[in-house]
């Protein structure tokens, strides 16, 4: 039999992904917010690590548009900060999605992100990390593993019927 | 006309089913008929590939997956295409699909294809379970009835996503274990060689199996063994000790003489010694003698290793306790010898209406019926009622009427009942 031959490599599209995100400047600069070149190409290998290191595979760029997307409105991001920021949130992206164990959607995980950032945090990424995110983690992972109730008491957060809220 | 066929050369290499797209892309790149910019290209739609099945597995709920699932995804998509491809006559045609036609749609081609093999696992399982035999083999009852009926069930979903996977733990092994295949056309293997083995003991008589498990372990039940090869095994043993075929027990003394024999024995006497026991067991599938013969090295070895398992002398085994049942009253006695008088198959009716040692005795004895009519209802008897019966009539003379009828038969059978008739106790 012949030699076997590496079929695939989930080695993104550098190239694809560069002019995608170049792109997506159009709609931030209303915002005052553009990522220069090399920001993008930073913002890129940024989102490559974070991908390896909460042990996930995105086939295309997903993500990270929708993270701009998303928070491009934001009254804490300006330009000085915005690449830093972005880069920041992509990390506590895919990090919540493994910690979560894909029990959120990426629209509901970006909700609460965009919601703690722009409320309790007031745009600081380490509040949304080390408190925000931390506790919707946990009441995630008590809601998959069944243990509803015994964290709720405690928690700022509860997730019911698929859906993760702050507590009133 | 002639049946040209075009030279291909791909057909100079061998290819597995297993990874068939990754070794045909392989033998091709050595080959230089794929260049270093089209395996780029193709990659690049493999991508595109899962990104779909991301899509659909999440249902469109996260861009990306554990890397684990993902690995998961592509093992399953390329399975899923090799095998449309596999249905593709030319290798360079299915190279050229490879390379220019839509993954997606020979994803979808490749799901159609599983499905259809599911629904044959699916009745072939059924058709399998209906009459089964396991001994009571828990490895062999949980791997077809748990492990395999559940792959099954869930099948319909995975075939998307995982199409290549098999279940973890199947317990109970196979003579042949399977190599060549993945995903759903491992279970079809596993079933029909399942099904292969298990009508291969369906030629031997349920009791002598059951002697010969027991013999093998008497914790038989709970024990990890192939039920096909311990019995392929003493049933060629048993041809070679000049045996009728269709033999299982093989005691002491057979034991003794195995040895001998055996100490010497090449590949081609064991090839016709199970040549013999198939046709002795009027066995005219072609498929089972396949199976047993390509492999005649492998039982040498096993005869030669193992040898057969040794049962104890019937008499030793332990006894048969059997419950007389009383004899049934005398009115209703006369009322049967009556129809029985008038009855077109006088065999069966006995077989049916008289249930007692006593009564039956009473009618073999009291001339109701033919020789003949006896020996058929004899027939009609298990070898366990039979050798009840003839315990029964030790020392009058029905006994002597089963001896003569035995004697005649002299089959496996006969050889059994006689055997049996010395453990048989009445309570």
């Amino acid at each position: 039999m012949a030699k076997e031959l590496q079929l695939f490599s989930f080695l993104p599209n550098v190239k694809k992904f560069e002019n995608e995100l170049l792109s997506l400047n159009d709609e931030t600069v209303n915002y005052g917010l553009r990522l220069s070149q090399k920001e993008v190409k930073d913002l890129i290998e940024v989102r490559n690590e974070a991908l390896k290191d909460s042990g996930r595979i995105e086939f295309g760029l997903g993500a990270v548009e929708r993270i701009i997307t998303c928070f491009c409105d934001s009254p804490y991001i300006s330009q000085d900060s915005y690449a830093l920021i972005i880069g920041e949130l992509t990390e506590m992206f895919y990090n919540a999605k493994t910690e979560t164990l894909d029990s959120v959607s990426d629209d509901e995980l970006l909700r609460f992100m965009k919601e703690a950032f722009d409320g309790p945090c007031a745009g600081s990424t380490e509040l949304l990390r080390s408190r925000e995110l931390d506790a919707f983690i946990r009441a995630c992972r008590f809601h998959v593993y069944g243990i509803k109730g015994s964290y709720d008491n405690n928690s700022e957060y509860t997730k019911t019927k698929g859906e993760v809220k702050f507590d009133e | 006309m002639n049946d040209v066929r075009r030279y291909d050369p791909l057909d100079e290499v061998t290819l597995g089913e297993k990874d068939y797209v990754a070794s045909l892309f392989s033998a091709a790149y050595e080959m230089g008929l794929v260049t270093d910019g089209e395996l780029d290209v193709f990659q690049g739609r493999l991508l595109e590939l899962l990104s779909y099945v991301t899509f659909k597995y999440t249902k469109g709920e996260s861009s990306s997956v554990m890397e684990d699932v993902a690995k998961r995804f592509a093992d399953s998509s390329l399975y899923l295409i090799g095998l449309k491809l596999r249905t593709v006559e030319s290798r360079s045609d299915a190279l050229d699909l490879l390379l220019h036609s839509n993954l997606t749609s020979l994803y979808e081609d490749g799901v159609t294809i599983a499905s259809k093999l599911l629904a044959d696992c699916k009745k072939q399982f059924n058709s399998i379970v209906k009459a089964f035999v396991t001994g009571g083999n828990e490895a062999l009852s949980s791997s077809l009835k748990g492990t395999i009926k559940l792959y099954l069930q869930k099948y319909s979903r995975a075939v998307k996503f995982f199409a290549h996977e098999v279940p973890t733990i199947i317990e109970y092994d196979l003579y042949h274990p399977i190599e060549n295949y993945e995903g759903i056309e491992f279970i079809n293997d596993y079933l029909l060689r399942l099904s292969l083995e298990n009508s291969f003991l369906k030629l031997f008589d349920g009791n002598d199996l059951l002697m010969l498990f027991r013999a093998f372990d008497k914790e038989y039940k709970d024990l990890l063994f192939n039920l096909f090869e311990v019995t392929l095994r003493n049933a060629v043993c048993a041809v070679l000790l000049g045996k009728p075929a269709g033999t299982l027990i093989i005691d002491e003394d057979d034991a003794e003489r195995l040895r001998d024999i055996i100490e010497d024995i090449d590949e081609g006497e064991i090839y016709n010694a199970a040549s013999s026991l198939l046709l002795g067991l009027d066995c005219e599938n072609n498929v089972i003698k396949a199976y047993i013969l390509s492999d005649a090295e492998r039982l040498v070895g096993s005869i030669k290793r193992t040898g057969a398992v040794v049962s104890k002398k019937a008499e030793e085994c332990g006894e048969i306790r059997i419950k007389l049942l009383p004899k049934m009253d005398d009115d209703r006695f006369s009322l049967l010898l009556e129809e029985l008088e008038d009855c077109g198959c006088k065999a069966e009716f006995v077989k049916n209406e008289f249930r007692s040692f006593w009564d039956i005795y009473d009618v073999l004895s009291g001339e109701y019926l033919s020789t003949d009519e006896v020996y058929e209802y004899f027939d009609l008897l298990q070898v366990i009622e039979l050798s009840s019966l003839f315990a029964f009539c030790k020392e009058n003379e029905l006994s002597s009427l089963i001896e003569d009828y035995l004697d005649e038969r002299g089959d496996v059978r006969s050889i059994n009942v006689r055997k049996y008739s010395h453990s048989i106790k009445f309570i």
